[in-house]
């Protein structure tokens, strides 16, 4: 069975969103697409029902209750307000939205911390491959020897020469959004935020 | 040599975004992501340079000169303005938002757009991944009876059964976006939309969408053209 979790207690930004979102996703520690979703309901106070399926009970439940509440069968899947909203980085764009907050101001920030954002995107779905890959012994080495090292050099460029980036530590400057949270997520998922940030050596935080 | 062509006159469109677009892109006829990009423009009459480079060149140019204009490498790379835009999905919402057209009017219309566009894009990670596989020959057909079907059954439930789209013909019904654009390519690009949209046959809401997308007079005109080249 799903366990459920009740995080943090409703305020004003839950009666913006309509309501108290339920999140449900896999239950692997505080990691996955759907660990961005909880991210920013944690950084904007927004309290959220936590739904968790484990590795084993959630074949079962992609064929019968997720399909009922999304065709594709993946999650996260957020209900709220009787709406069902599916796809990790539409929700976290729409949230920053309708928040009026998280996405940064005018059209050519907005434009930049999207194209951080679907740059890790294209990371996460590359890392998840390998990750999960049947040979994951070899491939996963592999990955982090090119794949992943990569995108942390690229990035770290990005953001280094950007003239929006380098008015702060986050993507936008001085403004965290939802690409800062999805930057973060795929570096934890990584494992390198963590030690000390051992695994970002030489990189610009 | 990449060759460069200069597609449509400058219309008010290229005055809002502020000049001519050069796109860089694979010289793949007119497939892939960058290709979105590209049929966007030729909707909305919008003049660009069409440079494109082959696959035999692609490689030691991504090394000596792609990585200059974009450090992750990938295409296209739009260059307009002096800038350098790259990630495809994320330049369409931008230019839907200089053009103020071509996405939704409230929150809830624009996050079913995307969450739309999304979609088509997870479809196109495992069909390029599958089709540009080394074991082609069985990992294609796979996909082709798996993963696949999974999106196009997935589309036409989230299309019958959504409030914006299921009135269609397009995923906000009337109203023509980014993200039909780029399901439309996914699905030709699968070969589903060519001979009367075959493949399409047992998913009529898709069928719908891509006959009401090359329905459109300049996409119509586009697909005439000898800038259409499968």
């Amino acid at each position: 069975m799903p366990t459920t979790t009740r995080c943090g207690t409703p305020s004003a930004a839950n009666s913006t969103l309509g309501g108290v979102p339920t999140i449900h996703y896999l239950d692997f520690a505080s990691r996955g697409r759907g660990q961005v979703v909880r991210l920013l309901c944690e950084d904007a106070g927004i309290a959220y029902d936590d739904v968790r399926y484990s590795f084993d009970e959630y074949p079962a439940y992609k064929e019968s209750k997720i399909a009922q509440l999304n065709p594709l069968g993946n999650v996260p899947v957020v209900e709220l307000g009787g709406r069902v909203l599916t796809q990790s980085y539409p929700i976290v764009r729409h949230w920053a939205r309708v928040l009026g907050r998280y996405e940064g101001e005018g059209e050519e920030e907005r434009y930049w911390v999207d194209v951080i954002c679907d740059a890790c995107a294209d990371w996460r779905t590359l890392f998840v491959q390998a990750f999960f890959s049947p040979s994951k012994d070899t491939a996963y080495p592999e990955h982090q020897r090119t794949t992943q090292q990569h995108y942390l050099t690229a990035i770290d460029k990005l953001l280094s020469s950007s003239p929006i980036s380098a008015k702060g530590p986050y993507v936008a400057g001085t403004t965290f959004t939802y690409a800062d949270m999805v930057l973060y997520q795929v570096l934890h998922d990584e494992g390198l935020t963590q030690d000390g940030r051992k695994g970002l050596g030489g990189i610009r935080g | 040599m990449p060759t460069t062509q200069r597609a449509l006159s400058p219309s008010t469109g290229n005055d809002t975004l502020g000049g001519v677009p050069e796109i860089l892109y694979f010289d793949f006829q007119s497939r892939g992501r960058g290709q979105a990009v590209r049929l966007l423009l030729e909707d909305a009459q919008i003049a660009y340079d069409d440079t494109r480079y082959s696959f035999q060149e692609f490689p030691e140019w991504k090394e000596t000169g792609l990585v200059k204009l974009n450090p992750v490498k990938t295409v296209p790379v739009v260059k307009l303005n002096e800038k350098n835009l790259t990630q495809s999905y994320a330049i369409l919402r931008y230019f839907a938002k200089l053009l103020k057209s071509y996405d939704g009017k409230t929150p809830e219309e624009q996050f079913w757009v995307d969450a739309l566009c999304d979609i088509a894009s997870d479809w196109r990670t495992l069909f390029l991944q599958a089709f540009l596989n080394p074991n082609q020959q069985e990992t294609y057909p796979k996909h082709q009876q798996g993963d696949r079907k999974r999106f196009l059954e997935g589309l036409q439930v989230h299309l019958t059964s959504n409030d914006f789209s299921k009135a269609g013909p397009f995923i906000l019904g009337q109203a023509f976006t980014y993200a039909d654009i780029v399901l439309y390519q996914v699905a030709h690009d699968e070969n589903l939309t060519q001979e009367g949209g075959k493949g399409l046959q047992q998913y009529p809401r898709l069928k719908q969408l891509v006959d009401a997308v090359e329905a459109r007079p300049n996409i119509k005109a586009f697909m005439a053209s000898d800038r259409y080249r499968g």
